[in-house]
C-alpha cells in the first residue's frame, strides 16, 4: 500500500533521514520505533508532504506521492495525527472534527461524524467546548477522531501515547487495534516500543536517520539489541 | 461639551474605518504571521483606483467601486503569490523586507502614474447632514459607519460559520496541521490576504470620500493606525481590531479638537507607543492563546536559509568569507582616494554620498546583521545627527566636531531609549515601532518651527574646520568623509569580531539560548541599539555640513528603505558589504541617468529581487565559496 525507498530529508544543512526504506501492506499495523531524534517524525512529515525529500521515492498504492502538497496527500487518504496532537485550540471540538473532514463532502462528513461520536462518546459530550480546554487524553482522542473524519485508508499516528496516563494509553491502543480490525491500515510511530510491538504486525527500528532493523513484531521483540535499547530488558 | 460630543461622533465614524483597515491587517497577520507593511499602500491604491475609475474614466459609482475592489483583490493575490509565498519559510525579517519592497514599489508606481500631489476626491454620494440636536452627522460618516458594521458582521459570520472561514481560522492557528487535514494552505493564505487587502481598500475609498482628498503617502499613517488598533485589540483577533479601531478613532478626533494643530498628527504614533508600553498583548488576552505574537518569529523557520543569509556562525567562517570582499573594499577606497583630485565636483558629491550612506548601512549592520533586531529607525538617527550639527553650529556657536559628538551622543541616547521601550518587542513589532519612531521624529522636526525651522529646515550650516583649514571644497570634504568613513568601517569590523560582537550574533541566532547562557540580553540589546544609532548620526552630521542646508525629509521613510536596500544588497553584517551596497545604490542611478523619477521605484525592485533571489547580498556567493574552501 505504502512503499518508501531511499528517503533522504534535510533540515537546511542537517540531514535527518539518510535513506529510509519501508513498506506498509494493506490492513497491517506497522510500527516505526526509535529513540528521540532518530527521525521518526521527519519520516512521517515527509510522507505527508510537509517536508520535501531530496532523494528517494514514496508511493501510495503504486502512485508516486513525494513532492505532493500536504492537502493533496491527505486527499488521497493518507492522514496523519501529528506528534503533540495539534488540536486547534481556538476552535470547538465539533469544528475541529468538521475540519478533519475538510476533503470530504458535507454528506460524508455527517456520516463520519456520527461514527466518530459513537466511537468516542467523550467527544460528543464536549462538542461545543473549545479544543484548548480538553485534557491531554481527550485531545488525543480528538486528534484521532479528527483524522478519522477524513475516512483515511492509511492512518499515520505519531506518538499517540506521549504524555498520557497509562490507563488512557491502554484505551488509545485499544482504539487503534479496533480501527485496524475495521479495515484501516496503520503506521504507528512510538517511543513506547513494548506496547507498539505488542499490537503491530511488523516493525522498523530507526536510528539517526537509518533503518537499523526490521521484521515481524514477534521477531523484533526477541532481537537482542532491540530488547536492550528499546525494551529496557 | 457640544464639541466633545460632535468629536465623539466623528471619532466613532472614523474608528469604524480604522477598524476595517485593522481587520484586514490582523487577518493577514493571522494566516501569514507577517506584519504586512504594504497594507497601507493597498489602502492607498484602493482609493486611487476608485479615483481612476470614477473621475478619470467617468464610470458610474456602482461600476467603478466594485471594479476597484476586484482589481485590488486580484493585485493582492498576485502580491501574495509572488512576493510572500516564496519566502514563507525564510527567517522573519526576509518576508518583512519583501513587504517593504512591495510597499515601496506600489507607492512609487502610484506617485509616477498620478504625480506626488494631492487630488480632490469627489464623493459619489450626495453630501448631506443629519442633525441630532446640535450634533451633525455627514452622509459620508453614516456610510462609513454603516459599511464598517455590515462588513465586520459579514466577515465574522463568514469566519465562524462557513467551511472556508473555519479553514482560515485553522491556518491562523497551525499551518502544519491544516495541511495535514487536507486544507490547501496556499490557497487559504492567498484568499485571506486578498480579503484583508480588499477590506483595507474599502477603508481607503471611504476615507478618501470623507476627507475629499487622496495623496500617495496616505498609506503609511493608515498602516500605523491599523497596527495600533490591531495590537490594542490583540493581534490576530477580529473583534479586538474593531474595538481597537474605534478607540483610536475617538482618541484621534478628540485630539484634533483639543491639541494644537500639527501635533494631532502625532497622536497615532503616541498611541502606538503607549499601547506597546502598557499593553503589548492587547487589552484582552485571548482565551487559550498562551502565545504572545510579539514574541513569535516565523513558526516555520528552518536553519538552512538563515545560514545562507546571515554571516556564518563562528569567527573563522566569517573571516574567511569576508576577506575577499574586504580586499576589494580596501583597493576601492585606495583607488578613490588616489583619483579624487582628478574628479569634478559632481563625482565627488557622489563619493561623499556613498560614504554617508555606507555609515548609515553600518548602523543597520549592527542592529540587524549582528544582533538580528529588525529596527528601522536609522533615518531618525540620521536626522538627529544632522539636526544636532545644524542647530548647534548655527544657533549655539559650537564647532562642527563638538556638534558631531553631541549629535552622536543624542542619537545613542535615543537608541538606548528605544531599546528600553521596545525591550519585550521583537521581529515585525519592532520593525513597525521603530519605523513609527522615525516618522514621529520627522513630524516633531517638521512642526517645531521655532526650534528646528519646521518644514523649511536649517540653512547656512558652516563648514567644519581643522585647525586653520576650512573644509569647504568638495575635494577636501571628500577626504574628510573618507577618513571618517574608513574609521567607521574599521570600528564596525572591530565590533563584529570582538567578544561583544560574538555575543550579539549569539543573540541574533537564538535569543532564548543567548539569555540561557547568561548573556545579559537586555544589556546586549542596549549596546546594539546604541551603537547602531551612532553610525547614522555621524553620517547625518557629515551630510548637514556638506550640503549646508537640511530639511525634515532626512527622517523620511524612503531614507530608511534606501539604507535597508544598501545593507541587504551588500550582504547583512559585513562592513565591506555596507560600502559595496552604498556604491551600487548610489552609482546605479548615475549609470542610468535617465532613470530620474524612477529611482526609488528601482530601489524597490532591486530590494525585492535581492530578497527573493540573492538574500545574502551580492557577496554571499563568494562568501559561500570561501566557506567551503
Ligand atoms: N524543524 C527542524 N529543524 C532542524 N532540525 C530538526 C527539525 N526537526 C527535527 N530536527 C532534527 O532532525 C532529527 C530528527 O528529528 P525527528 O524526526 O523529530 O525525530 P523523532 O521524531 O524520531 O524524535 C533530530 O536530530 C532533530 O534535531
Ligand atoms: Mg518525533
Amino acid at each position: 500500500m505504502l512503499k518508501i525507498e531511499g528517503l533522504v530529508t534535510y533540515y537546511g544543512r542537517v540531514r535527518a533521514l539518510a535513506g529510509v526504506s519501508l513498506q506498509v501492506a494493506r490492513d497491517e499495523i506497522v510500527t516505526l520505533i526509535g529513540s528521540n531524534g532518530a527521525g521518526k517524525s521527519t519520516t512521517l512529515m515527509t510522507i505527508s508532504g510537509v517536508l520535501k525529500p531530496t532523494e528517494g521515492s514514496i508511493a501510495f498504492e503504486g502512485r508516486p506521492i513525494a513532492g505532493l502538497a500536504p492537502h493533496e496527500v491527505a486527499r488521497l487518504g493518507v492522514v496523519q495525527v501529528p506528534e503533540g496532537r495539534h488540536i486547534l485550540r481556538g476552535l470547538t471540538v465539533a469544528e475541529n472534527l468538521d475540519l478533519g473532514g475538510f476533503v470530504r463532502s458535507a454528506e460524508k462528513r455527517r456520516t463520519s461524524l456520527a461514527r466518530v461520536y459513537e466511537l468516542l462518546p467523550r467527544l460528543a459530550e464536549r462538542r461545543d467546548q473549545l479544543g484548548g480546554t480538553l485534557s491531554g487524553g481527550e485531545q488525543q482522542m480528538l486528534a484521532i477522531g479528527r483524522a478519522l473524519m477524513a475516512q483515511p485508508r492509511l492512518l499515520i499516528l505519531d506518538e499517540p501515547s506521549l504524555g498520557l496516563a497509562p490507563r488512557i494509553i491502554e484505551q488509545i491502543f485499544e482504539l487503534i487495534r479496533n480501527l485496524n480490525k475495521a479495515g484501516t491500515t496503520i503506521l504507528l510511530v512510538e517511543q513506547n516500543a513494548a506496547m507498539a510491538l505488542e499490537i503491530a504486525d511488523r516493525g522498523y527500528v530507526l536510528e539517526t536517520g537509518y533503518i537499523v532493523a526490521e521484521g515481524s513484531a514477534a521477531m523484533l521483540r526477541q532481537n537482542d539489541s532491540v530488547r536492550r535499547a528499546y525494551l529496557g530488558l | 461639551m457640544n464639541l466633545f460630543f460632535q468629536q465623539l461622533v466623528n471619532g466613532v465614524a472614523l474608528g469604524g474605518v480604522y477598524a476595517l483597515i485593522a481587520i484586514g491587517f490582523t487577518l493577514i497577520f493571522g494566516v501569514l504571521r507577517l506584519l504586512n507593511m504594504a497594507h497601507g499602500e493597498i489602502y492607498m491604491l484602493g482609493a486611487y483606483l476608485a479615483y481612476l475609475f470614477l473621475t478619470i474614466l467617468d464610470l458610474p459609482p456602482f461600476v467603478a467601486v466594485p471594479l476597484a475592489l476586484i482589481a485590488i483583490f486580484a493585485i493582492s493575490l498576485l502580491v501574495e503569490r509572488f512576493a510572500f509565498r516564496p519566502l514563507r519559510n525564510a527567517p522573519h525579517f526576509v518576508p518583512l523586507v519583501s513587504t517593504i519592497a512591495v510597499s515601496t514599489i506600489l507607492l512609487e508606481v502610484v506617485r509616477l502614474a498620478f504625480g506626488p500631489y494631492m487630488f480632490g476626491f469627489d464623493s459619489f454620494i450626495s453630501t448631506t447632514f443629519v442633525r441630532v440636536g446640535t450634533i451633525s452627522i455627514g452622509s459620508s460618516q453614516l456610510m462609513m459607519l454603516l459599511l464598517s458594521v455590515v462588513l465586520t458582521v459579514a466577515l465574522q459570520i463568514f469566519l465562524m460559520c462557513s467551511q472556508w472561514g473555519k479553514a482560515i481560522r485553522a491556518v491562523s492557528e497551525d499551518v502544519t496541521v491544516s495541511g495535514l487535514l487536507g486544507i490547501n494552505v496556499n490557497r487559504v493564505v492567498g484568499v485571506t490576504f486578498a480579503i484583508g487587502s480588499t477590506l483595507g481598500a474599502v477603508a481607503g475609498i471611504l476615507v478618501a470620500m470623507h476627507f475629499g482628498a487622496i495623496y500617495p503617502n496616505m498609506g503609511f499613517v493608515a498602516l500605523v493606525k491599523a497596527f495600533t488598533a490591531a495590537i490594542l485589540g490583540g493581534m490576530g483577533s477580529v473583534p479586538g481590531a474593531v474595538i481597537g479601531g474605534l478607540m483610536l478613532g475617538i482618541v484621534e478626533s478628540l485630539g484634533a479638537a483639543y491639541l494644537p494643530s500639527g501635533f494631532s498628527d502625532a497622536v497615532p504614533y503616541v498611541a502606538l507607543f503607549a499601547v506597546l508600553l502598557l499593553r503589548p498583548s492587547g487589552l484582552f488576552k485571548r482565551a487559550g492563546g498562551s502565545d504572545d505574537p510579539s514574541h513569535q518569529g516565523n513558526p516555520h523557520t528552518t536553519g538552512g536559509l538563515l545560514d545562507r543569509i546571515l554571516p556564518q556562525r563562528g569567527a573563522q567562517s566569517l573571516a574567511a568569507g569576508v576577506d575577499i570582499a574586504k580586499l576589494i573594499a580596501v583597493a576601492g577606497v585606495v583607488a578613490a582616494l588616489a583619483i579624487a583630485p582628478f574628479l569634478g565636483d559632481y563625482a565627488l558629491r557622489i563619493l561623499i554620498t556613498i560614504v554617508v550612506y555606507a555609515m548609515m548601512a553600518l548602523g543597520t549592520n549592527v542592529i540587524l546583521g549582528l544582533a538580528g533586531q529588525l529596527s528601522l529607525s536609522h533615518a531618525a538617527f540620521f536626522a538627529i545627527g544632522a539636526y544636532s550639527s545644524a542647530l548647534l553650529t548655527t544657533h549655539y556657536g559650537l564647532d562642527a566636531w563638538s556638534a558631531m559628538a553631541v549629535g552622536a551622543m543624542l542619537a545613542a541616547a535615543a537608541g538606548a531609549l528605544i531599546s528600553l521601550v521596545t525591550f519585550r518587542v521583537r521581529g515585525y513589532y519592532l520593525a513597525l515601532v521603530t519605523l513609527a519612531f522615525a516618522e514621529l521624529v520627522r513630524i516633531i522636526i517638521g512642526h517645531w518651527n521655532s526650534f528646528t525651522g519646521g518644514m523649511m529646515g536649517v540653512r547656512a550650516i558652516p563648514a567644519p574646520r581643522i585647525g586653520p583649514w576650512v573644509i569647504d571644497s568638495p575635494l577636501s570634504f571628500f577626504y574628510l568623509s573618507a577618513v571618517i568613513g574608513v574609521i567607521g568601517l574599521a570600528v564596525y569590523d572591530a565590533i563584529a569580531y570582538s567578544v561583544k560582537g560574538r555575543a550579539l550574533i549569539a543573540l541574533r541566532d537564538d535569543e532564548v539560548a543567548a539569555s540561557a547562557s547568561g548573556l545579559g540580553v537586555q544589556r546586549l540589546k542596549i549596546v546594539a541599539f546604541t551603537l547602531s544609532a551612532v553610525f547614522p548620526a555621524i553620517g547625518g552630521s557629515l551630510m548637514a555640513h556638506y550640503y549646508s542646508a537640511i530639511t525634515p525629509d532626512l527622517a523620511a521613510m524612503n531614507e530608511t528603505v534606501t539604507v535597508l536596500v544598501i545593507a541587504v544588497i551588500g550582504g547583512l553584517g559585513s562592513a565591506a558589504g555596507a560600502l559595496f551596497g552604498s556604491v551600487i545604490v548610489n552609482l546605479l542611478p548615475e549609470l542610468f541617468r535617465n532613470l530620474g523619477d524612477y529611482r526609488v521605484l528601482a530601489y524597490g525592485v532591486i530590494l525585492f529581487v535581492t530578497v527573493l533571489y540573492q538574500p545574502g547580498g551580492v557577496f554571499s556567493i563568494s562568501r559561500r565559496l570561501a566557506w567551503r574552501a
